[in-house]
């Protein structure tokens, strides 16, 4: 009896088809880089456009945020699919991209970066004003300013704001689903792996794959307390 | 060091509007908070845009609004003290000068040179929260002559020391700056006058005075000036005689003679005369409420004539002389010299 289950155990990992957690890991880190730069870049341009502008862009780049995923999807769907503009494009470029592996790492960005760019914004606008002030004075460059002063005094937030969006793709679910679709070892990501799992009465494989996710979800938030304790005891000296 | 300013920014409060011309001198701008002096500063350092105007220094336009020149703060060679510092938080002591330094030969010369000037060795490697405020200060005040400026801004020094520290960085500061002049901006006036040849008054964003520092504390052109400047005896005045006006609050005649056109009269509080015997301009008074300091009392009076209103006044006298008029039971005499008498 012991032995047959364990038997069984064996034949289900071998058997086990792991290529959702690859996807989903290739997608998440490459989304996440991406994500990275776009919001602070994204975070960096808002701060210095003039007051009128600033609150249109800044609304337009936080709409993803509060618009539900699978309506978002269902934009990037016209947005891109082959009878838009875009889509014929692309097309003619040799692209397809609607239902690629591409789309997950697409609507993963879409989703992930209002949260980069709010909490790089956020992070940014919490450093001392005559810090800035005082650098220009000294006739640092706007570069020297930006990379040596604020973006070291803003890393804390810009790393909660990256584990933030490192989740959220991890995560995603409508957009991919309704861009990417469920194709098994070329867009199936780990989440829409447990609804389908779940949906055909694998419970076991649904069970392994949750149990997955909350380990890596949980690491995440380890790896954030420990990285804001170390910039935390840096800047205060000790 | 030249510098021209003639600027008009409007805030919330009201129109900030600033005209001065300093060559080779010490400036402070007096004023009390909120009075738009930070501000002021800030337009010349280039950190707020001002609405209007002109700033010239050395011959280099910084900011022109005809002409639609407005130099950004890293162009301006302008040096700029906060009150809190502003010291980079992430970076050691060496690093924060380090920064400011403009080429990029002898770097580690330059920063060892500055860090011993400014009394800071064994502190190089320390990071800004480890420091006391007088430490903190003169890092600042070593990356801010790191980057070599034209023209140095000090935004309330000392207001962040207290006691002897701010006494002693009073002292040492323009030695530390090199004998480079320097605008500073202050509340407080004694302050202002240990640090600077000229002085500009300001209050709701409006120059009251700009003067040399003695002929501004002897003869401050207006009343709202005189009373930044520390003048607290003050009431109106209409000139009777040649030599004599009404005092009507007061409820006095005083000998004076001096400027004809005469709206207000004033006297310091360290000018009044406190006595036992009777003289020039003097009148019995009745001691109604005393503030003492260390060496000197400030008494505040009434004075003891039929018509005078419900006014207190105030002189400043030496303690020991005090306490030896207290112990006579004499009647007292307040005695305004009329050489001391302010008009407006």
């Amino acid at each position: 009896m012991k032995n047959t289950g364990s038997r069984s155990f064996r034949v289900m990992l071998m058997t086990f088809d792991l290529t959702p957690l690859w996807i989903s890991f290739k997608t998440t880190l490459v989304t996440t880089v991406i994500v990275f730069f776009l919001g602070i870049g994204a975070a960096r341009w808002v701060m210095n456009l003039p007051q009128r502008v600033r609150g249109i862009v800044d609304a337009l780049f936080t709409f993803p945020m509060i618009f539900p995923p699978t309506v978002l999807g269902f934009f990037l769907l016209l947005l891109l699919g082959n009878n838009s503009p875009l889509g014929q494009l692309l097309k003619g470029m040799g692209m397809n991209l609607i239902f690629s592996w591409s789309a997950t790492v697409v609507s993963g960005t879409v989703v992930a970066f209002p949260l980069m760019y709010r909490t790089a914004r956020g992070a940014f606008e919490q450093v001392d004003r005559s810090v800035i002030d005082v650098a220009r004075t000294l006739g640092l460059s706007k570069r020297t300013i930006f990379m040596k002063i604020l973006l070291p005094l803003s890393l804390p937030g810009l790393m909660a704001g990256t584990v933030l969006s490192f989740s959220r793709t991890l995560g995603e679910f409508g957009a991919t689903l309704m861009i990417a679709g469920n194709i098994p070892g070329k867009t199936q990501t780990l989440p829409i792996a447990i609804f389908f799992a779940v949906e055909g009465g694998d419970m076991r494989t649904a069970l392994a794959w949750v149990g997955l996710i909350m380990l890596l979800s949980l690491l995440c938030m380890v790896l954030q307390g420990l990285w804001s304790f170390r910039s935390k005891a840096t800047v205060s000296g000790r | 060091m030249k510098l021209s300013v003639d600027i008009e920014k409007k805030l919330t409060q009201f129109t900030m509007n600033i005209r001065m011309e300093i060559d080779q001198e010490n400036v402070s701008i007096l004023g009390p908070s909120g009075s738009g002096k930070s501000m002021a500063l800030k337009c010349i350092a280039g950190i707020e845009k001002p609405d209007r105007g002109r700033i010239v220094l050395n011959d280099r336009v910084l900011f022109d609004s005809e002409r639609g020149i407005n130099l950004p703060p890293e162009r301006r060679r302008v040096g700029y003290l906060f009150q809190n510092y502003a010291l980079f938080p992430h970076m050691t002591v060496s690093e924060n000068i380090e920064i400011a330094l403009q080429n990029a030969w002898n770097r580690k010369k330059r920063v060892r040179e500055l860090i011993e000037k400014f009394h800071l060795l064994g502190l190089e490697e320390a990071y800004p929260v480890r420091l006391s405020g007088g430490e903190q200060q003169r890092v600042a005040l070593a990356r801010m002559m790191a980057a070599e400026p034209e023209l140095i801004l000090l935004d309330e020094p000392f207001s962040a020391l207290d006691g002897i520290l701010r006494e002693q960085m009073q002292q040492k500061l323009p030695g530390l700056l090199h004998g480079n002049n320097y605008l500073m901006v202050t509340h407080d006036m004694d302050e202002a006058y240990r640090l600077s040849d000229n002085i500009l008054v300001m209050e709701n964003g409006k120059m009251l005075a700009f003067d040399a520092r003695e002929r501004l504390f002897d003869h401050p052109p207006n009343l709202a000036a005189a009373r930044i400047l520390g003048l607290r005896n003050v009431s109106e005045a209409i000139r009777v005689q040649e030599n004599m006006i009404l005092v009507p609050q007061w409820g006095c005649f005083l000998e004076c003679g001096g400027k004809q056109k005469v709206s207000h009269v004033g006297i310091r509080s360290q000018h009044v005369r406190i006595s036992t015997s009777p003289g020039v301009n003097s009148f019995m008074c009745e001691i109604v409420r005393i503030l003492e300091d260390r060496f000197t009392a400030t008494l505040f009076f009434r004075l003891l004539i039929k018509r005078t209103r419900d006014v207190l006044l105030q002189a400043i006298v030496d303690k020991e002389r005090w306490e030896y008029m207290k112990k006579g039971g004499h009647s007292l005499f307040a005695c305004f010299p009329p050489d001391k008498l302010l008009l407006f």
